[in-house]
C-alpha cells in the first residue's frame, strides 16, 4: 500500500527521475510519513521550476484563459443556434427568425462547426506543447474557463492523458473515456427537463452536448496528443493550418456581419455589433500563428545548420 | 561562486568519487552536517549544478536492495573541481585569524 502510494505519487517525475528517487527512498529505508515528505518536496520544487518559464504562463493564460473563454462562448453560440432552430422547427414548423435567411444560418453554424475544430485541435496542440509537465494546471484552467459544460469532464481528460502517456490504445481509450463522461450530464440535463415542454427536448440538449464535444473538447484532445510527442508542426502542416484557421476566422467575421447588419436594421440603427466577435475570432486563432512563428523558426534553424 | 549547498554536494561526491550516487551523498551530508538533507534539495542541486557543467549524472545499475531500481551516479567534472576549489580558498582565506568561540555573554570572544 505504502509502495503504491509513493509510486503513484512518483508518476508526477521524469520516468528517469522517479526510478533513481524511489530506489534512493527504498534504500535509505525511511519511514513512509518521510518518504512521502521526501516525495512531495521533490514533486513541489520540480513543479516550482517549470513555472520559472515563460512557456507554461502563455499556456496558462493564453489559452487556459483567453483562448478557453472565446472557443467555449463560440460553442455556446454554435449549440445555442442549432438548438434554437430545432426547437421553433420541431414546435412550429418554421425557421428560427434571427434577421437572416435559412442558408445564411445553416452557412454560419456550418462555418463554426469547422471552425471549432480546427481552433480546438491547434489550441490543444499549443497547450500541450508550452505546458509540458505543468500540462495539470493548464488543462484545468482551460477546463474551468469552459466551466459552463465542460468542467465534470476533468477527471476524464485526466485519464485520457495517462492513456497517452503509457501509449495504450492512446486515441481510442481517451475517445471512450470522454464519451462516457456524458453519462455524468445525464442527470444534470434529466433536472433541466423541468424547464423545457418536451423529454425530447431534453435529449436533443443532451445530443448537443455530445455534439459540442466532439467539436471542441475531443479535438483540443487530439491536438494535445500530438502536442505532447513534438513541439513544433512539420512547416506544410503549419502553413495549411495556419491557411485554413484564417480562412474560417475571415468567414466566421465576415458572416457573423449578416447579423451585425439585420440587428441594426432591426433596431432601427440603435444597436452596433460586430468587434466583439472579430475578438473572439482573433482570440481563437492566435495559436495556430504561434504555431505558424514556431515551424518558422524551426526551418530556418535546419537552414542554417544545413 | 558556489552556494554552501551546492558545495557540500560537491564535496560528498569527490570523497565519494565512482561510488557517488544519490543516496550517498545525501548520507555524506547528513553525516557532515548532522541536519536531514531532503531529496527535494539534493536532487534540483545535483540538476543546477549539471546544469552548470559542475557534474554530469548518468543512471547507473540496479541493484536488489533499491528494489531493482538503478542509481542516478555523479561525477564532478574539471569545472566543478575548479569551482569547488575556489569556493574552498574564499572560505578558508575569509576564515583567516577567526576564532569562533562565544563568550558567556553570547557575543563572540
Amino acid at each position: 500500500m505504502n509502495g503504491w502510494l509513493l509510486g503513484v505519487l512518483a508518476r508526477a517525475l521524469e520516468p528517469s527521475d522517479r526510478h533513481a528517487v524511489l530506489g534512493d527512498i527504498a534504500e535509505s529505508g525511511e519511514g513512509i510519513f518521510a518518504a512521502l515528505r521526501d516525495l512531495l518536496g521533490l514533486i513541489l520544487r520540480r513543479q516550482a521550476a517549470l513555472w520559472a518559464h515563460w512557456q507554461p504562463w502563455l499556456a496558462l493564460l493564453g489559452i487556459g484563459v483567453v483562448a478557453g473563454v472565446s472557443l467555449s462562448r463560440i460553442a455556446g453560440g454554435f449549440t445555442g443556434g442549432v438548438f434554437q432552430q430545432w426547437r421553433t422547427y420541431e414546435k412550429y414548423g418554421v425557421h428560427y427568425a434571427t434577421g437572416v435567411t435559412p442558408r445564411q444560418d445553416f452557412a454560419f453554424l456550418a462555418c463554426l462547426a469547422a471552425g471549432l475544430i480546427v481552433w480546438s485541435w491547434t489550441s490543444g496542440f499549443v497547450l500541450q506543447s508550452l505546458s509540458g509537465r505543468a500540462a495539470w494546471v493548464t488543462w484545468l484552467v482551460f477546463c474551468l474557463a469552459t466551466l459552463d459544460l465542460h468542467l465534470f469532464l476533468f477527471p476524464a481528460l485526466c485519464g485520457a492523458f495517462l492513456a497517452t502517456r503509457r501509449r495504450v490504445l492512446p486515441l481510442r481509450y481517451a475517445y471512450i473515456l470522454i464519451n462516457l463522461s456524458i453519462v455524468f450530464q445525464i442527470p444534470g440535463t434529466w433536472v433541466m427537463r423541468g424547464w423545457h415542454a418536451t423529454a425530447q427536448q431534453t435529449w436533443l440538449l443532451l445530443g448537443l452536448s455530445v455534439l459540442d464535444l466532439h467539436l471542441f473538447l475531443l479535438p483540443a484532445l487530439c491536438g494535445a496528443f500530438f502536442g505532447a510527442r513534438r513541439r513544433v508542426l512539420p512547416v506544410r502542416y503549419a502553413y495549411s493550418l495556419g491557411a485554413a484557421v484564417m480562412v474560417l476566422a475571415i468567414l466566421a467575421t465576415w458572416m457573423s456581419g449578416w447579423y451585425a447588419t439585420a440587428e441594426e436594421a432591426w433596431s432601427r440603427g440603435a444597436w452596433h455589433g460586430g468587434s466583439r466577435a472579430t475578438l473572439q475570432f482573433l482570440l481563437v486563432s492566435w495559436p495556430a500563428f504561434y504555431l505558424l512563428i514556431n515551424a518558422d523558426r524551426q526551418r530556418m534553424k535546419e537552414v542554417k545548420t544545413l | 561562486m558556489l552556494g554552501e549547498f551546492e558545495y557540500l554536494l560537491l564535496s560528498a561526491a569527490a570523497r565519494l568519487g565512482d561510488e557517488a550516487y544519490g543516496a550517498a551523498i545525501r548520507q555524506e551530508i547528513e553525516t557532515a552536517t548532522g541536519a536531514r538533507c531532503s531529496i527535494g534539495a539534493l536532487y534540483t542541486t545535483l540538476d543546477r549544478l549539471e546544469a552548470k557543467g559542475f557534474v554530469t549524472t548518468w543512471m547507473g545499475d540496479p541493484t536488489p536492495q533499491r528494489g531493482g531500481r538503478p542509481k542516478r551516479m555523479v561525477r564532478v567534472t574539471a569545472k566543478g573541481v575548479k569551482e569547488a576549489t575556489a569556493f574552498y580558498n574564499a572560505v578558508t582565506t575569509a576564515s583567516r585569524g577567526v576564532i569562533w568561540a562565544v563568550s558567556p555573554a553570547g557575543g563572540r570572544t
